[in-house]
């Protein structure tokens, strides 16, 4: 039997050929053309002949397996080919309703947010290599999207491979992502071209190495094929169909680490901001870290990883290595125990997948949706007994274990408030920072200008300071990484090569060329032999005019009106439900690796650039400290929180075409000197609790939920707050009399949160009385309408036409949306709004 | 069917509501409330009605919401009213007389119905300034 790498390669390139079929070399070898069934598969041997002979051990066997994946003779042809199907039976019917693909030469890929239930418009993406900007990133309308020019982005993809200096998985994957992630996987006219040939391919080679571990015989492997075959046809299944439909392949792990709230904002106000930065990107890092760490241990290719982002990873792992993820848990719980003491912890979940799960339930089988949302399960409950990884002797030594030696005021890290030792850690412009508080801050300011990341894999290195940096941490989990800053030359200050380096990974930072002269150049000087890869860094970072990360106090002194700070939060509306149902019966592994895939580039690749707007040069006013997976963190100038998450939402809006997926965000507000954490604490309660608490309502036709703004500790439809914006800037308008009339006085603001005020109290009287059954709907609406507010409304209102004859025409507009369109409800946002754009000072 | 509109002279003539109308205000508040006072108010206005005529008054009855309703007190209101009325010489003056006297009659020993008769004067000021008044 072939090698585990050798199909995984095959299945990885199973397809390529299809790239090619457009246009079609002239010079394919005649015994490869004689032994397809489809063109594709001779041009994708062919490729592998031409291009990648020396990225693999037995060049014939890959060959022989992608030219025979449709018509298999041998067990590992077979078995791609079910690896295939397995992958591959997600693919949907157009129906009458759904436009599927327009053939080999038209077709562009669907994007999947346009594809989830509810959505109104059909959007496609370019056909053209990754890069972050909007006009690549964003999909459009079919009328609007260019034909697509497969020879182009062939040719570029073919050019860019053979720069690549020495064979490595990593560098070919983030090629084939670069170049295909906007290429339909499938171009017939009866499917729906939703799945990127990247997430297609990818899929097959995790699942083609699961099968291949399991060691199912070649009686086994046939019998699965034709239970496949008889399931796609629904005909009745023999026992011994079923039974291996059903017998777990796979493992579905997800890790996901908690205690990140407190890592993060639990933090003194002391060099904190400047932390801030490092520790995200260290939880991001480790994230991914441990998720590797945890394939290298398994021996599993990368894209065995489904997903690693946001505080989590998913695995798709051999069902024979579930005791090998158990010793792992615990071993990963050892490690973080050793490093953080409690303070993050890494909750891993697994459940078993058969093949049936794979295949989409419009095809007969279970859906793979079912299996994201029992693992997510399966981590709750362990989050439950988190530490039990530990195992029950460690448990007893550590948990019910003092650790730190007994310490005074002045052995206290200033930022942390953990131990700090003269001598250890270290002082800076007097201020006490323990070695780990150090490090952080350090990180943060080499990201600043980072364009590369320079990355060793190493043997595990055990942890032995009791306060480790993130470098040690690392270093514990078999990596060292290295954030390249430029030196005044203009050249990239190159760390040196630890001498027990078993591999070296040269990342791009922010951009996907990733493989341009500097970093080849770069490669050349480093041994062993290096890999390539690029990443999005969803993270913005203001500086001073010295080039320096700038604290809250600068934020806040960038505010218009009041001197305060703010933190935005946002996130995608009902996940969890859009992975469950979003894409009904059509939910399958690689469906919903593409739509977390597709919600990353608009959450790590669009927002920083978002954020980066609204920051002018010398008075920079958001730090994006995190966006990825679905959402995102901004802490800045309070005043242009609202503006930001707004033009958020309208982009994200236009991004999935529609209302049909959703965006919810919260803001909370205060001075300088109000601790962080509650800050985020109080933007993660107007998020989760305010915002999301949004209930029913009709938009244009469309029944919506959530979908809005906490802000000002008021909840808010999106709809609503464009209005409340609005008046926002009609009382500005007031208030700062830009017409050249007289400026209409401050009180206009108190009289009007007055107003609001008696409305908000009548309107609570008249729900009480409506829920005892005292009054009716009809009355109750009628006698919320018509009450003391109304007339004093009116009242105020005259007296200051009257008083400012020039804004006469406004104040009468205001009296109007007030008592006839419903300002009524929301107006005490606007004026509270406008009343701290106005006042001065902190 | 839209009514003809009538010309500020013949409403100089004649309130624009019934005394039905003032009962169900007092009655009812809410929208019957709001709308008398929204009709009342210019018309007051065009009658030549000053706030300053009757701020006695009006002070009387918001010191009355503060304290516990006191109908004999509150009986009081009507020969004040007329006082008052007389003195102020015009039309509006007595108008309001009028309405609030029907009003006065409905609250009788009710205070409920008072805090409505509150909020009723309240209103019929609040448009008669929307109107212009002075």
């Amino acid at each position: 039997m072939t090698d585990e790498r050798t199909i995984w390669l095959a299945a990885l390139l199973h397809d390529i050929g299809k790239f090619w079929e457009n246009i079609p070399p002239a010079d394919v070898p005649s015994e490869l053309r004689a032994a397809q069934k489809y063109q594709h598969e001779a041009y994708g041997a062919w490729f592998v002949r031409q291009y990648l002979a020396d990225w693999t051990g037995d060049l014939q066997a890959v060959e022989q397996i992608i030219v025979k994946h449709h018509q298999p003779s041998l067990s590992d042809e077979v078995l791609v080919q079910i690896a295939d199907w397995l992958a591959s039976y997600e693919r949907v019917q157009a129906g009458q309703e759904e436009a599927g693909g327009r053939g080999k030469r038209e077709t562009l890929l669907r994007s999947i947010l346009s594809r989830v239930q509810g959505a109104d418009a059909k959007l496609y993406h370019p056909l053209q290599a990754l890069k972050i900007d909007r006009e690549t990133l964003f999909p459009l309308p079919e009328d609007r999207a260019p034909l697509p020019d497969y020879s182009r982005v062939w040719n570029q993809f073919l050019q860019e491979l053979q720069k690549v200096p020495s064979p490595h998985p990593r560098s070919l994957l983030a090629l084939l992502f670069k170049y295909f992630w906007a290429a339909p996987s499938d171009r017939s006219y009866e499917d729906i071209p939703d799945i990127s040939l990247y997430h297609h391919l990818v899929a097959t080679a995790a699942i083609a190495v699961c099968l291949r571990r399991q060691q199912l015989s070649e009686g086994e492997l046939a019998t699965l094929g034709d239970a496949l075959r008889t399931l796609w046809s629904r005909q009745p299944q023999t026992p011994a169909q079923q039974a291996i439909l059903n017998r777990p392949v796979a493992l579905l792990v997800k890790g996901d680490v908690s205690g990140t709230q407190d890592f993060l904002y639990l933090l003194t106000s002391r060099g904190a901001a400047r932390g801030l930065r490092g520790r995200s990107f260290y939880l991001q890092l480790l994230t991914e870290v441990v998720s590797e760490w945890m394939l290298r241990r398994l021996q599993l290719p990368l894209t065995n990883r489904l997903y690693a982002g946001g505080g989590h990873f998913y695995l798709l792992v051999p069902y024979c290595e579930r005791e090998r993820v158990d010793e792992l848990r615990t071993q990963i719980a050892q490690k973080l125990w050793q490093a953080h003491r409690g303070d993050l912890s890494l909750n891993i979940g697994a459940v078993p997948v058969a093949p049936v799960d794979f295949v989409s339930s419009q095809m007969g089988g279970e859906g793979f949706a079912k299996k994201w949302a029992e693992v997510t399960q399966s981590v709750e409950s362990r989050k439950r007994q988190r530490w039990a990884d530990l195992g029950a002797e460690q448990m007893a030594q550590h948990l019910f274990t003092p650790y730190d030696e007994g310490t005074t005021a002045e052995e206290m890290c200033q930022v942390c408030h953990g131990e700090w030792k003269a001598g250890e850690d270290t002082t800076d412009e007097g201020v006490r920072k323990c070695r780990r508080c150090a490090s952080f801050e350090q990180l943060g300011m080499e990201l600043r200008h980072c364009e590369y990341l320079l990355r060793f894999d190493l043997p595990d290195q055990t942890l032995s300071h009791p306060r480790p940096t993130w470098q040690e941490v690392l270093r514990s989990f078999g990596v060292e990484v290295h954030p390249l800053s430029r030196r005044q030359d203009g050249g990239l200050q190159l760390p040196s090569v630890p001498g027990n380096a078993q591999g070296v990974l040269l990342e791009r930072v922010g951009d996907t060329d990733f493989l341009n002269e500097e970093a080849l150049d770069l490669a050349g000087q480093l041994h062993p032999p290096v890999s390539f890869d690029f990443r999005l860094l969803g993270e913005v970072t203001p500086v001073d005019a010295q080039g320096n990360v700038v604290d809250y106090d600068y934020l806040a002194n960038a505010s218009q009106g009041v001197l305060w700070l703010g933190v935005l939060r946002m996130d995608v509306d009902s996940l969890g439900q859009l992975f469950r149902h979003g894409l009904g019966n059509d939910a399958t592994l690689s469906r919903m690796t593409t739509l977390s895939g597709s919600m990353r580039l608009f959450f790590e690749a669009y927002v920083p650039s978002l954020c980066r707007e609204v920051n002018e040069r010398g008075r920079e006013k958001v730090y994006l400290l995190y966006a990825g997976g679905d959402d995102l963190f901004v802490v800045g100038s309070w005043s242009v929180l609202p503006v930001l998450a707004q033009r958020i939402r309208d982009q994200f809006r236009e991004y999935a075409g529609g209302d049909h997926v959703t965006i919810s965000a919260g803001i909370a507000i205060e001075h300088e000197k109000y601790p962080l954490y509650r800050l985020a604490d109080d933007a993660k309660h107007a998020l989760d609790d305010r915002a999301k608490g949004l209930g029913k309502r009709k938009i244009n036709g469309r029944e919506v939920q959530k979908n809005g703004i906490c802000f000002l500790g008021e909840p808010l439809g999106w709809e609503q707050f464009s209005e409340v914006d609005y008046w926002k800037n009609e009382l500005l308008a007031m208030l700062q009399a830009a017409n050249g009339e007289k400026k209409v006085s401050r009180a206009l603001l108190t009289r009007l949160m007055e107003i609001s005020q008696l409305y908000r109290a009548n309107r609570r009287v008249q729900q009480a009385r409506l829920r005892r059954g005292e009054i009716d709907e009809g009355q109750f609406r009628s006698l919320v309408q018509h009450d003391r507010w109304r007339w004093r409304m009116v009242y105020h209102l005259s007296r200051f036409a009257q008083r400012y004859s020039g804004q006469e025409q406004a104040l009468q507009e205001l009296k109007e949306a007030l008592s006839q369109k419903g300002l009524i409800q929301n107006i005490h946002i606007a004026a509270r709004w406008a009343e701290l754009l106005t006042r001065e000072g902190g | 069917m839209p009514q003809p509109q009538a010309t500020p002279s013949q409403q100089q003539e004649q309130l624009p509501v019934s005394k039905e109308q003032v009962i169900q205000a007092i009655r009812d508040g809410g929208m019957n409330l709001v709308q008398t006072a929204e009709k009342l108010g210019p018309h007051l206005q065009r009658g030549n009605l000053t706030t300053s005529q009757i701020r006695n008054i009006y002070g009387m009855v918001k010191r009355m919401e503060m304290r516990e309703f006191n109908p004999h007190e509150f009986a009081l209101l009507k020969p004040k009213l007329a006082y008052a009325a007389k003195r102020a010489r015009a039309r509006g003056a007595e108008d309001l007389k009028q309405v609030l006297s029907w009003a006065i009659d409905e609250v009788g020993t009710d205070s409920q119905k008072f805090l409505r008769f509150v909020d009723f004067f309240e209103a019929i000021l609040a448009y008669h300034v929307a109107a212009g008044g002075k």
